[in-house]
């Protein structure tokens, strides 16, 4: 009896020692954690509203500018985990993009360059993602070099770049790329004024020959690609147009772009050697007006004018003059706060918000009224190239004070609400456009630019996740040297409850300038390429090295973990064209092919096939081998090129 | 608990497989002696695929399609692949697109599938290695006896893919 109360009593005290360990160890450790590395709750409920366990996905997926990296980065949002960089105007080898294979390069280099000039580089600024009816549909996206005037659209069947097209007239732009609610067109907006045409045009000749444009390249989707002959451009006044928008549902068929620099100022600060020396900096002229121009351009108009053949060309381009656009009711201006950057147009497409970064309001203006200014031919005046003025009081819906550098604005799912990002407060403002009232403010991390809400810029924007691109990062991260990373914040906006910043994300890649936030269901990307797609497929059993003259032709296969063939030998001076078909139906089974000294490194997704181009200019041994860890028999996968003399 | 037990049941063969995959370095070139080795390597590296067929298969297919069977591990295999491959118009699409019939895992399924497809590659090699052995041809024999490994290593790479997903690890 007492040996049987004895062991109930010890297994009793067990049971007790195990669970009170358990539990202690589980609180223990949570507690330690936090307080070992000074986390408070609201940390905690920040880490849980983002922590993506092993195997779970994103609920949206962000295509961010790369800034001057020339390239795209793809991320997942709330993880906040980079997925892609997506290689635009800039080689990368990693994706075999711009290194060797005729493609890539004749994309990089062919379609990319400007007036025989090759550029490897871009600044790209505004990703924008195809729509159907004014909701993203996840198909391309497109964005723009501001540097460099180009405009490249992705796939997002591949993540891929697919072409470039160089704008033939500006010399440098900004408000690019935006398009139209189906897709139509995507626009491209110039921001620092030049001559259209390539030859030397002095500055005191500015204000009759340097012009600003808005080019509207024409999209097929059915082809994936910007038809060249079938864009055209607008003539706008030589002020520095700067970010864009297309009208959506009420306000469908208008292009908007807004401006600085209407005072028309040419700085020239320093000893320069012009007649402009010693003028003070532009940034001393350029805002001296309290206005600027917001420029309505009607689209609908324009491409009719287009058919109609009213244009000239140059540079082989047709464009529209501002006389033509105005003789036919299509381009108007309406004052707005001072250096501007962005006219963003909520979701039913009535309402415009135009923030002046020197000003502290937003300044809210209303379609509807704009297009009764406009019918009824009601203008307050003409500016020096006569395009009408509209009223700016008359087309107000209101003004709100926000803060300091009220600069970007998102929209939220719920009516009327809206996030600007104000650049000199370092802060997120939540507001009430249709009631023009603030909300709330909340602090970021510093200096944000532009920002992005789920699906933000649609006509059913989702709310939930905003993310503060910030340009300043100052004490955010780990110091690495005097240039920091960029820091993209990630607040959570559901509604219900205050703002809520949740993670900090370092990009050290550029200057990412601005970016847009899918749904991540609405991506169906390829899982591989269909061999058939590719004019140059080998196919197995098929491998061979045709020789013809001088020239050498090598159709090559690839699969874990050998090339076929392996050995190939040339003499000394022959032109060698090889063909690479990735024979692997295996998700995710990549191929590289490096040769030494060639400059060429390929990536081969499965299904896909890659040509590369050279002479054999050195007599010698070359090996080549895969760049990807494709398989345990990876380093095997290799070969030589036998250059004879 | 069946399926922890199974699982560490599973991992010491699997990891044994890999051992014996990777094991075997011998330097010299005795090719007939190599040969011989390398044939038992890949007779039991085989058997550990068996064990691994056995083991995923019924998690793949519904027990109705009676594919499994554990008596006939490789004919398991191609069954599993066949009954994939029912709708797939292979010149049009790719496997994963094709109109498969019911799948108990089909992510575990399309890593399967490309285990067989690697194990299928392994059998002409074998062949030809028999026939060189047969003709005294050693160095051959080797060669493709060890040409037919690295299909049973890509097998067995994608095979503890698939079983990964059907343990959800």
């Amino acid at each position: 009896m007492f040996g049987k109360i004895r062991n109930s009593f010890q297994l009793v005290f067990i049971i007790m020692i195990a669970s009170g360990l358990f539990a202690s160890v589980n609180a223990q450790s949570l507690e330690e954690i936090m307080k070992t590395r000074g986390l408070s709750q609201t940390d905690m409920l920040a880490a849980a509203k983002t922590y993506t366990p092993s195997g779970k996905l994103d609920e949206y997926v962000v295509f961010s500018s790369g800034g001057q990296s020339g390239q795209v980065i793809v991320y997942g949002v709330p993880s906040m985990r980079i997925l892609k960089y997506i290689s635009v105007f800039t080689p990368e080898p990693w994706q075999g993009y711009g290194y060797g294979d005729d493609e890539s390069m004749d994309i990089i280099y062919k379609q990319g360059s400007i007036r025989g000039k090759e550029i490897t580089w871009g600044d790209t600024h505004h990703p924008a993602l195809s729509e159907t009816a004014a909701e993203y549909d996840g198909q391309y996206c497109f964005i723009n070099d501001k540097a460099n005037p180009r405009v490249a659209v992705i796939d997002l069947k591949t993540f891929s770049t697919t072409q470039i097209v160089a704008n033939p007239i500006m010399k440098n732009e900004h408000g690019a790329a935006f398009v139209t609610p189906n897709t139509e067109y995507i626009i491209e907006a110039s921001q620092i004024p030049a001559p259209f045409t390539n030859d030397y045009v002095p500055l005191t000749e500015f204000n009759e020959k340097y012009r600003g444009a808005m080019t509207m390249w024409k999209f097929s989707r059915k082809k994936g690609k910007i038809l060249e002959e079938n864009s055209f451009s607008v003539e706008l006044p030589p002020y520095c147009q700067d970010l864009s928008d297309s009208g959506k549902n009420m306000s469908e068929g208008w292009v908007f772009t807004n401006s600085f620099n209407s005072e028309r100022y040419i700085g020239g600060f320093g000893p320069g050697n012009t007649k402009f020396r010693d003028r003070l900096p532009h940034e001393a002229g350029m805002s001296s007006k309290d206005t600027d121009y917001l420029h309505m351009i009607h689209l609908d108009t324009a491409i009719k004018l287009f058919e109609q053949g009213k244009y000239k060309k140059i540079n082989g381009h047709p464009v529209i003059s501002m006389e033509t656009m105005i003789a036919n009711n299509a381009l108007f201006l309406i004052p707005e706060p001072k250096s501007p950057h962005g006219v963003m147009i909520n979701p039913s497409g009535q309402y415009l918000t135009v923030s002046g970064k020197l000003d502290t309001h937003v300044s809210v203006y209303d379609f509807k009224k704009m297009m009764k200014l406009i019918n009824a031919k009601e203008y307050e005046g003409r500016d020096p190239y006569n395009v009408p003025i509209l009223s700016m009081t008359k087309s107000l819906h209101g003004q709100v004070e926000l803060g300091l550098g009220p600069l970007h604005t998102q929209y939220d799912s719920e009516k009327g609400i809206a996030y600007t990002s104000l650049y000199v407060d370092s802060a997120i403002a939540r507001w009430d456009y249709l009631k023009l009232k603030l909300i709330e403010k909340i602090p970021i991390h510093y200096n944000v630019g532009h920002l992005v809400a789920a699906e933000g810029d649609t006509a059913t924007p989702d709310g939930k996740y905003l993310i503060a691109l910030n340009k300043l990062a100052i004490d955010r991260f780990t110091q690495v040297g005097p240039l920091h990373p960029q820091n993209h914040q990630l607040i959570d906006i559901s509604a219900g409850h205050p703002m809520q910043l949740l993670y900090d994300m370092p990009l050290p890649l550029g200057e990412p300038h601005y970016a847009v936030m899918i749904k991540a269901d609405k991506l169906k990307p390829l899982i591989r390429y269909k061999q058939k797609w590719f004019k140059n497929r080998v196919k197995p059993g098929r491998e061979r090295i045709v020789r013809e003259g001088n020239k050498v032709t090598v159709h090559s296969t690839l699969i874990r973990s050998h090339y076929s063939p392996e050995i190939i030998e040339v003499n000394k001076g022959d032109e060698v064209v090889w063909h690479l078909t990735n024979l692997e139906r295996a998700q995710d089974e990549t191929h590289g092919f490096s040769i030494y000294l060639y400059n060429i490194n390929g990536s081969l997704e499965p299904g896909e096939t890659s040509t590369f181009r050279f002479t054999a200019d050195q007599e010698g041994v070359f090996p080549f081998y895969c760049t990807e860890f494709c398989s345990a028999l990876h380093l095997e996968m290799m070969g030589y090129l036998l250059v004879k003399p | 608990m069946k399926i922890k037990i199974l699982k560490m049941i599973c991992l010491p063969f699997i990891l044994m497989a890999f051992l014996c995959l990777a094991g075997n370095l011998s330097a010299a070139q005795d090719y007939e002696k190599d040969y011989h080795q390398k044939v038992k390597q890949n007779d039991g590296t085989i058997g550990i695929i068996a064990g691994v067929i056995n083991y995923v298969c019924p998690k793949l297919v519904p027990g109705s399609t009676k594919i499994c069977n554990s008596e006939d591990p490789v004919g398991s295999a191609v069954g599993v692949q066949k009954y994939m491959e029912q709708n797939w118009d292979k010149e049009e699409d790719d496997i994963e697109d094709a109109k498969m019939p019911e799948l108990l895992n089909k992510k575990a399924a399309l890593q399967f599938w490309d285990a067989v497809e690697q194990f299928k590659m392994h059998f002409p090699y074998r062949e030809k290695a028999k026939q060189a052995a047969e003709k005294g041809d050693w160095e051959n024999a080797l060669l493709n006896e060890e040409m037919a490994w690295q299909y049973l290593v890509k097998c067995a790479s994608r095979g503890i893919f698939s079983k990964k997903l059907v343990d959800g690890e």
